[in-house]
């Protein structure tokens, strides 16, 4: 154990992630109890080489992680990534393992007489006690057969670490699967939108399709949107609301997702929407996250309310913009004086920057550099477009050039798209952790592979690009706990209020 | 009667002849800090900082006093980092050994080691609830003060962080929160932090937020919670300085003087609040002054004069920037409840990824 110890601590945390890039409570700034860090309150003790504690310490060390956006995208390692991380954790373990495999011992043979008649037993009166000589053969057969894989796995590593020239230094692709097809129209699509005033309806449409291999037919989507908007529309005349006001257009919109909404003359009547307390990041199943799910089932969370409003707020001509707190997603809108008001879809209420500031994981610098709490332009929806049919293939598929291509065009037309910049580190840490598992060597000799090294300085450059854009990971109990705080009494009385306001001011100009 | 006369003219001449050194002595204050920001000679926060108490106890400082005083704590920064073994493990542990001596140094009982059976106790840094504002004395904001009493408040403690830091070559930033400052790290464990040296806690940006003076926009704006850079820092001392100045000569204070200097210190850190303010205020104390000479009631009776027109127009615009910016003003008696709320909700808002680490005591 005595060499994963040294590589885990030249490593600074890189390679550590490979024992867990995939568990869901850690990050780059770990959340894990006993991590070590600046320990300054009572921090700095004599210093005590005991090394057990350091390994502890070591491996308790943060690790940056793929969990990018909680509610609205959690970046899954594909298979081919869990294999990786497997093979890796064996090959480490093996370092400090390596020894030279030994013969069987013949002692271990029992004498057998052969002259003594074996006695036979009923099969199902005791199995277990079949014949000793055959079954320690076997068993011996077995462990012989053990021991030649393992040197052949060993073999198998020590020529992949001698043969420079054989490493690949490019992640497999899976342009091959024909699935991906659909994926790369949806992109050139995406980036024909660039700089038009293109349809939210089918930017979404486009990137949740191409998840259901284009099985969806967007007449169907787009015919059930224009019916909602007709709805909504024939609901704002009964309720005599101004239809030039971008405050009432956004009433109706908000009271379309949090309330009942009943047209009595033509009998329809359409209920609020529910958050989706189940697999609200999409772990088990992606397409959970989407709007088309939203609309089947009338649940859903931070990732498809908002789109859903925003697709609805686009066909019944309302303005509305997305804006991102901590793992979270809502809606910004400004009434008639050009005051801005936050929606939270999740629990139908309205909020305050405050209680949106209190969620504790949010920096100054995130701020400073507007990742946060800011109205996003189309333009910059489409870069968060583009992050969704990034993920999604990474789902499907798994990550390779494809998703570095997608994620490049996010980051261009919206630099401070920290779920972008996420991903994208995400991507950065498998590349070179494809090519470190080829070389396997320790982080000392690194620079003995000068296109190692280089991905190895492009993730660490990444790492430092999210750190300073003020990026703070919030662990998801964290988050469920903010979120449900939402239901506390001085909470629910501050969204009545605010929505009593809003509707006196729209009575006024009636 | 005579004598009386003689005693009350010798008296305003005497008082006079102060004024009029105390004018020449921040005179030259301004120009050794200008300097500094004009890049014509070497910037140190702690020559800087002295500068300016010094200026304001009409240059009897002893120098030599302040700078010896300094090493020793220097001195005891340094020992502390040989003497204790920091478990962090991250490339710049280097950085983050001196973040926790300097700490140590500020707010802890430090046991010093005399001989084999004596040891001494050295005493922490503590919070001064006495004037806290320094409304009746304004040399209590002084860092000279704070090393004399070991007392101290929101404005001496970090600076004199600052100074340390400077001197051990850690790189800490001052920021600025509504009526308030404290230090900013930044380290690759854990990104950017606070640290409040009022009560030795590592708050989480929430706990200023939740100040409930901060305005979204001020912060976006970076009128608060920003890290300031060597430049920005000079100029909070420049801003000091005028402040010192108004307070030390009162109705003699020179306008154009207060205003020098708020210029030179917006130059290089032009959203700086209280630099802003006292802008403000100062033209407000001159178009006050110009509506008393002519006997004017309301600003608009003399807006014939151009001048005051001008002023009035000037000042106005200036405290809708403040306001455009995000400030709002935080009541003085709200700035203690707020600080106090940092050690009554503790929990609440203390940085667990700063806490969290082994103890491990020897």
């Amino acid at each position: 154990m005595l060499i994963i110890n040294i590589i885990t601590r030249i490593n600074l945390g890189a390679f550590r992630q490979e024992f867990a890039p995939h568990s869901a409570t850690n990050h780059i700034r770990g959340t894990l109890p006993n991590i070590l860090k600046e320990t300054e309150v009572q921090e700095m003790k004599q210093k005590e080489s005991n090394k057990t504690n350091r390994t502890k310490q070591e491996f308790g060390k943060p690790q940056r992680k793929s969990q990018p956006f909680a509610c609205q995208t959690h970046a899954f390692l594909p298979p081919l990534g869990l294999t990786i991380i497997l093979i890796i954790a064996l090959t480490i373990n093996s370092y400090g393992q390596i020894e030279t495999p030994k013969p069987p011992k013949v002692s271990t043979f029992e004498q057998v007489n052969i002259n003594q008649t074996p006695t036979y037993k009923t099969p199902g009166e005791n199995n277990y006690q079949r014949n000793n000589g055959t079954a320690i053969y076997e068993n011996d057969l077995k462990k012989q057969q053990s021991r030649q894989q393992m040197i052949y796995e060993i073999r198998r590593e020590a020529e992949m670490a001698n043969s420079k020239t054989a490493v690949s230094y490019e992640l497999p692709s899976y342009g091959h699967i024909p699935a991906t097809n659909h994926y790369k129209s949806a992109f050139s699509e995406l980036v024909e939108m660039i700089d038009t005033n293109y349809s939210v309806q089918r930017a979404n449409f486009i990137v949740e399709n191409a998840f259901y291999e284009n099985q969806g037919k967007y007449e169907s989507f787009d015919n059930l949107i224009t019916q909602i908007g007709q709805f909504l529309i024939r609901k704002m005349e009964e309720l005599n609301y101004d239809q030039s006001s971008n405050l009432s257009k956004n009433l109706i919109l908000f009271q379309f997702f949090s309330d009942t909404l009943k047209i009595e003359s033509k009998n329809l009547e359409h209920l609020p929407f529910k958050y989706e307390f189940d697999d609200y990041m999409g772990h088990n199943d992606w397409a959970n996250m989407f709007v088309e799910k939203l609309l089947r089932t009338n649940k859903g969370q931070c990732h498809s309310l908002p789109l859903l409003y925003l697709i609805l707020a686009e066909e019944i001509g309302a303005e509305a913009h997305l804006a991102f707190s901590p793992n979270h997603s809502y809606i910004k809108f400004q009434d008639d004086n050009g005051k801005w008001i936050n929606v939270e879809l999740t629990n139908g209420m309205l909020t305050t920057d405050a209680f949106i500031l209190q969620s504790g994981y949010m920096k100054a610098e995130a701020l400073q550099n507007k990742i946060y709490m800011q109205p996003l332009t189309k333009k910059q929806l489409l870069s968060e477009m583009m992050v969704d049919l990034a993920k999604g293939y990474s789902i499907k598929f798994g990550y390779d050039e494809f998703v570095e291509q997608v994620i490049e065009k996010a980051i261009e037309i919206y630099p401070a798209n920290v779920f972008a910049q996420m991903v994208k580190s995400d991507y950065r840490t498998l590349h070179f952790f494809y090519v470190q598992r080829q070389i396997n060597v320790p982080p000392d000799r690194i620079h003995e592979y000068p296109k190692a090294k280089e991905l190895l300085d492009k993730m660490y450059e990444q790492y430092e690009i999210v750190d300073n854009l003020g990026y703070e990971e919030m662990p998801l109990e964290d988050y469920e706990k903010w979120l449900n705080s939402l239901n506390e009494a001085k909470q629910k009385q501050e969204s009545q209020q605010m929505i009593l306001k809003l509707n006196k001011s729209i009575e006024f100009r009636r | 009667m005579k004598i009386t006369l003689t005693l009350i003219l010798t008296l305003l001449f005497y008082q006079f002849s102060v004024a009029q050194t105390t004018q020449e002595n921040y005179e030259i204050a301004f120009e050794e800090l200008n300097c500094m920001l004009n890049e014509t000679c070497e910037s140190s926060f702690k020559k800087a900082v002295f500068i300016v108490e010094n200026a304001y106890n009409n240059n009897t400082l002893d120098k030599k006093y302040f700078d010896k005083h300094i090493q020793v704590l220097t001195d005891l920064a340094k020992q502390l980092i040989v003497s204790r073994e920091l478990i962090y493990d991250f490339e710049d542990k280097e950085q983050v050994e001196k973040y926790a001596a300097l700490f140590s140094v500020m707010t802890d009982t430090i046991p010093i080691q005399l001989d084999s059976n004596q040891i001494l106790l050295y005493p922490p840094f503590s919070y001064d609830f006495n004037d806290i504002w320094g409304h009746s004395d304004w040399s209590n904001m002084f860092v000279t003060k704070l090393l004399k009493t070991k007392q101290g408040n929101c404005h001496s403690l970090p600076y004199l962080y600052k100074i340390l830091a400077d001197e051990i070559g850690a790189n800490s930033h001052i920021a600025v929160a509504p009526n308030h400052f404290y230090i900013k790290h930044q380290s690759k464990a854990n990104g950017w932090y606070n640290k409040e040296l009022t009560s030795g806690i590592f708050p989480i940006d929430a706990w200023l937020m939740a100040s409930g003076y901060i305005h979204l926009d001020a912060i976006v704006n970076k009128l608060y919670m920003e890290a300031l850079n060597e430049k920005q820092s000079i100029a909070l001392c420049m801003t000091d300085l005028a402040k010192g100045y108004d307070r030390k000569m009162g109705l003699m204070a020179d306008c154009e003087f207060i205003l020098k200097c708020c210029d030179t210190a917006l130059q290089y850190y032009p959203h700086y609040i209280n630099g802003l303010l006292l802008k403000a205020e100062t033209k407000r104390k001159q178009f006050d002054a110009l509506m008393e000479k002519h006997y004017a009631e309301y600003p608009t009776d003399i807006f014939y004069i151009p001048e005051a027109r001008q002023l009035f127009t000037e000042m106005t615009e200036l405290y809708s920037q403040i306001h455009e910016l995000g400030y709002r003003k935080m009541p003085e008696e709200m700035y203690l409840d707020w600080l106090v709320s940092l050690k009554e909700q503790r929990s609440k808002y203390e940085n667990k990824n700063i806490i969290n680490f082994n103890i491990k005591s020897n």
